[in-house]
């Protein structure tokens, strides 16, 4: 008896793995395809695909706009992220968690398309709008109160002793931040770091919303166009391209799970 | 330079906190309350009411009650959070750790490879895994159906909703399914055997043993589940919302009020009650936690 | 009540044979203990009996019936796990009445049999509470009745006294005991604790690496362990146990040389180890061949361990005399030779 409900069970787990994997198999085979299409078929391999989106512009272009848009995102997370974390650390004022939740709260609560409407009116009325920098701005208030909580954590399990000893030669506070407590949070930073650029990679709303011109789309919104656009939809290049796309992504997250276990991106992916 | 006993003055702790909170507070605490702001107005994003907004008192909030694309939105809105957010992926995300309960196979490493995968890859690619895998002609399912003796459906076009449904139940069962199996993990072995030497048949071990040490993380998962599908855009990229607007979740209606008829001010309007709900569910979502400690 | 019966039962888990072709028989109404250090084997053989394991050869008989293949809840087994693993979201009375509601037990019926057996394990004042709100000691004593209201035909105990303090743990070792007793339901106990194995059971069985070393009532096992293992590890303090070599009539081992005064079966030359128990070893202050100088001094109070090195060796003496020896201080150990156990090359018992 316990046997057959093993089978069972093991029956009804293969189904749903099957079930998770179909509508993946498109994104592993067509790529490769020498005729691309949305149907899945054994390939007759080619890398052609992969040709095309070099030939194509907006493909390139967009492209480096993610890379401009994540390392904006990231390079100013980093450096406001770290500099609030470690104040938030060392500081006593009472209500400090109190106010680090109030922040998570809110994070989690302004979110999607809700939240780009006043975002929209106010960057257009601050002139953001269709520029990268509009864009990083938002991208950054959005992960900043997560960052913060995390790096706040990193900072509190440095020992204080750090800094006394240098406070008592006489450093200036900024100058602790800068050789003491900066470069002991190395690991700290490096999540943020990884966290942030993942994000914003894989954003598609806040560009969305908030540029206008093709030349400025990071790869989601090109992405986007292309299966969009007027006439046959190239499939080859947007199988190629996000292929490509997702690729960093995977195995980022794959990397980090296996260091800190899965737990970790929990409550960060919403 | 510093106070004794402090590492940090306190103007130097406003110094440090101030670029992040000055942004934060810019780019999204200010939008959050302005939103309420704009809602009142007439603001629009071309023409007249672009340059010269009017403030309109709170006939954008009544009419936002008297328009009936805002209820179909709300009606979808609450089908699509109870079927792929509570059935789908708490559902399915707490079977699917159930199943995996105390296996080590290889099976149950790669249904959870599979599943994760489908939840952390971008959006606008997931969108169009499915495109291509609900096509009519085409696509896996209406090929796999086939081979039932099933015929093909234009899923896209003939059930939108059930599509985004099955769709997001696919894509976010992995966070619910990751939750469970942790909490199941916490479980301690005793207490499982010694309903196995009692003679608990699986039901009953889920009903009397499981279900009611899981209860907190039931309750957390679906406040947060809730919270989040709520929210969320991508169905937008298989369907727009359609056709005819029957899978115009509200995001979508927002979206579609907001920004291709760009009627900011009603749109506000629409996104402060969104807003207002979501602060209701994250405030729930508290108090279930801080009621958790008692246990 | 039934008789338990193990016949070649092996459990591998990998490449390591957690339980090594083991023969048991347990009598009907007995307390039985399995007892060895972590990893020999005895909760592997209790989960066998249990049903939580399955065995990978041999049977397994409960009564006239065997049931290596039966799920754990058709073997008619009840089992007390270490953390007593009792249900924190229901009352004390659901998580003893809870196998009978399992088995469909009709309410009266459900309550009269809590009723009994709280009163006799003193909890029926605890009946409303929840496990949180009870003790370590009442806890244990909430498992037991969980496990009595089965009326299984075997107990099967899983350490069950580890979480508990000293001295409470004393007061349970007595009640299991007399319970059992009255019950007169045979019990399979597992433990680490050889002062408890022996308070407790009818038989033991000493395991190591899977493997029955010695299966004896206590008294025989403490007076003639079959084997070098059984001898150290049972009695506290434990045995000395000296390697050395036979030659002739004499034990040799370095500068030490015993008297053996009696024949022993193993070929001249051969290695072998001495054992004599502290308390059959006197001190004197008469000299004699092993003659040695105090090395350490444990004060018990009604008793003292005294170490003494006789030849370099460390021999453990108990000492119960009211003037405690001293440090330093010279003096000669004896003991008769019939106090001697001597062990083979292999390690079991040569004479």
């Amino acid at each position: 008896m316990v046997k057959r409900f093993s089978i069972l069970k093991l029956a009804l787990l293969l189904l749903f793995g099957v079930g998770f994997f179909l509508p993946l198999l498109w994104l592993i085979l067509t790529p490769f395809s020498a005729e691309p299409t949305l149907a899945v078929k054994l390939p007759s391999l080619s890398l052609k695909s992969f040709a095309e989106i070099w030939q194509n512009r907006t493909a390139v272009l967009a492209f480096k706009n993610s890379i401009i848009l994540s390392l904006g995102a990231m390079a100013l997370v980093l450096l406001l992220g770290s500099l609030a974390a470690y104040a938030l650390s060392r500081a006593r004022f009472s209500g400090k968690d109190t106010l680090l939740y109030l922040l998570l709260l809110f994070s989690s609560i302004v979110t999607g398309v809700a939240a780009m409407v006043p975002i929209y009116a106010l960057n257009n009325k601050l002139h953001l709008i269709d520029t990268h920098l509009g864009v990083i701005l938002v991208f950054t208030a959005g992960f900043l109160p997560t960052a913060v909580f995390i790096l706040k954590d990193f900072i509190d399990g440095i020992p204080r002793a750090y800094e006394e000893a240098a406070l008592v030669d006489g450093s200036s506070s900024l100058a602790l931040f800068r050789y003491v407590a900066f470069p002991l949070s190395r690991p700290g930073l490096a999540v943020i770091a990884v966290l942030t650029f993942v994000n914003t990679w894989a954003n598609f709303l806040v560009p969305f919303v908030l540029l206008r011109s093709g030349e400025k789309a990071p790869i989601a919104v090109a992405i986007y166009q292309f299966f969009t656009e007027v006439g046959v939809p190239r499939i080859g290049v947007i199988s190629a391209y996000s292929l490509l796309y997702t690729a960093p992504v995977l195995i980022i997250y794959f990397w980090i799970s296996r260091r800190y276990g899965f737990g970790f991106f929990g409550g960060l992916k919403g | 330079m510093s106070t004794p006993g402090l590492i940090l003055s306190r103007r130097q702790t406003l110094g440090f906190l101030s670029p992040a909170f000055l942004v934060i507070g810019v780019f999204l605490i200010f939008p959050a309350l302005w939103v309420l702001y704009l809602g009142l107005t007439n603001l629009e994003l071309t023409g007249l009411r672009a340059v010269m907004p009017q403030f309109v008192g709170l006939r954008n909030f009544s009419r936002v009650f008297q328009d009936s694309f805002f209820y179909n939105a709300l009606k979808l809105s609450l089908a699509f959070v109870l079927g792929s957010g509570i059935i789908g992926q708490a559902g399915l995300g707490l079977f699917l750790a159930l199943l995996m309960y105390r296996e080590r196979s290889s099976i149950k490493s790669f249904v959870a490879a599979c599943a994760v995968a489908a939840w952390i890859i971008p959006d606008v690619v997931v969108a169009y895994l499915w495109v291509a895998f609900l096509d009519n002609d085409f696509g896996l399912l209406n090929r796999g159906l086939a081979l039932l003796g099933l015929g093909p459906k234009n899923w896209l076009f003939q059930y939108p909703l059930f599509s985004i449904v099955l769709f997001n139940t696919w894509r976010g069962a992995a966070f619910s399914m990751l939750l469970f199996s942790a909490a199941l993990e916490t479980i301690p072995p005793s207490f499982i055997e010694t309903a196995d030497t009692l003679g608990a048949s699986a039901w009953r071990r889920f009903c009397d043993i499981i279900l009611p040490l899981l209860k907190t993380t039931i309750l957390t998962d679906i406040l947060l589940i809730t919270l989040w599908t709520f929210n969320v855009f991508t169905p937008f990229l298989l369907t727009a919302g359609g056709p005819s607007f029957r899978s115009e979740i509200l995001p979508i209606y927002v979206y579609r009020t907001s920004f291709k008829y760009f009627k900011l001010g009603y749109g506000s309007a629409i996104s402060a009650v969104l807003l207002f709900i979501n602060l209701l569910f994250a405030l729930v979502y508290l108090q279930a936690k801080s009621r958790q400690k008692k246990w | 009540m039934a008789e338990v019966v193990l016949d070649q039962v092996s459990k591998i888990f990998g490449s390591a044979k957690a339980v090594d072709n083991i023969r048991l028989r347990i009598a009907d109404g007995e307390f039985f203990t399995l007892l060895g250090p972590s990893g020999c084997g005895k909760t592997t053989t209790l989960r066998l009996v249990a049903g939580l394991e399955l065995a990978d050869a041999g049977t397994i008989r409960i009564g006239e019936r065997e049931v290596t293949r039966v799920p754990p809840a058709e073997r008619r087994i009840a089992m007390v796990f270490q953390n007593y693993a009792l249900y924190p979201h229901m009352t004390i009375a659901e998580n003893i009445s809870y196998p009978l509601r399992l088995r469909k037990v009709p309410a009266e019926t459900r309550a009269a049999k809590i009723r009994a057996v709280a009163e006799k394990l003193r909890i029926g004042h605890l009946l409303d509470r929840m496990p949180a709100q009870i003790s370590g000691g009442q806890q244990q004593r909430v498992a037991v009745a969980r496990a009595m209201v089965q009326d299984p035909l075997v107990y099967l105990f899983d350490e069950p006294l580890s979480n508990l303090d000293a001295k409470l743990r004393l007061e349970a070792r007595r009640f299991l005991k007399h319970l059992q007793r009255e019950t007169g339901v045979t019990a399979i106990y597992v433990t680490h604790d050889q002062t408890e194995a022996m308070a407790l059971s009818d038989r033991m069985a000493v395991l190591k690496d899977g493997k029955l070393m010695q299966v004896a009532p206590p008294e025989e096992i403490y007076r003639r362990p079959a084997n070098a293992f059984v001898a150290g590890f049972v009695g506290s303090p434990p045995m000395n146990l000296i390697e050395g070599k036979v030659e002739g009539a004499k034990f040799v081992a370095g500068q030490l040389a015993v008297d053996l005064s009696r024949t022993v079966n193993l070929p001249p030359g051969s290695t072998a180890t001495l054992g004599i128990r502290p308390e059959q070893i006197q001190l004197s202050s008469r000299p004699s061949a092993l003659a040695g100088v105090i090395d350490d001094v444990e004060p018990l109070g009604n008793e003292q361990i005294v170490t003494v090195l006789v030849a370099e060796v460390p021999w453990l003496v108990r000492v119960t005399e009211k003037t405690a020896p001293r440090l330093g201080e010279r003096v000669s150990i004896h003991f008769e030779p019939s106090a001697l156990h001597l062990f083979g090359p292999d390690g079991t018992r040569a004479g």
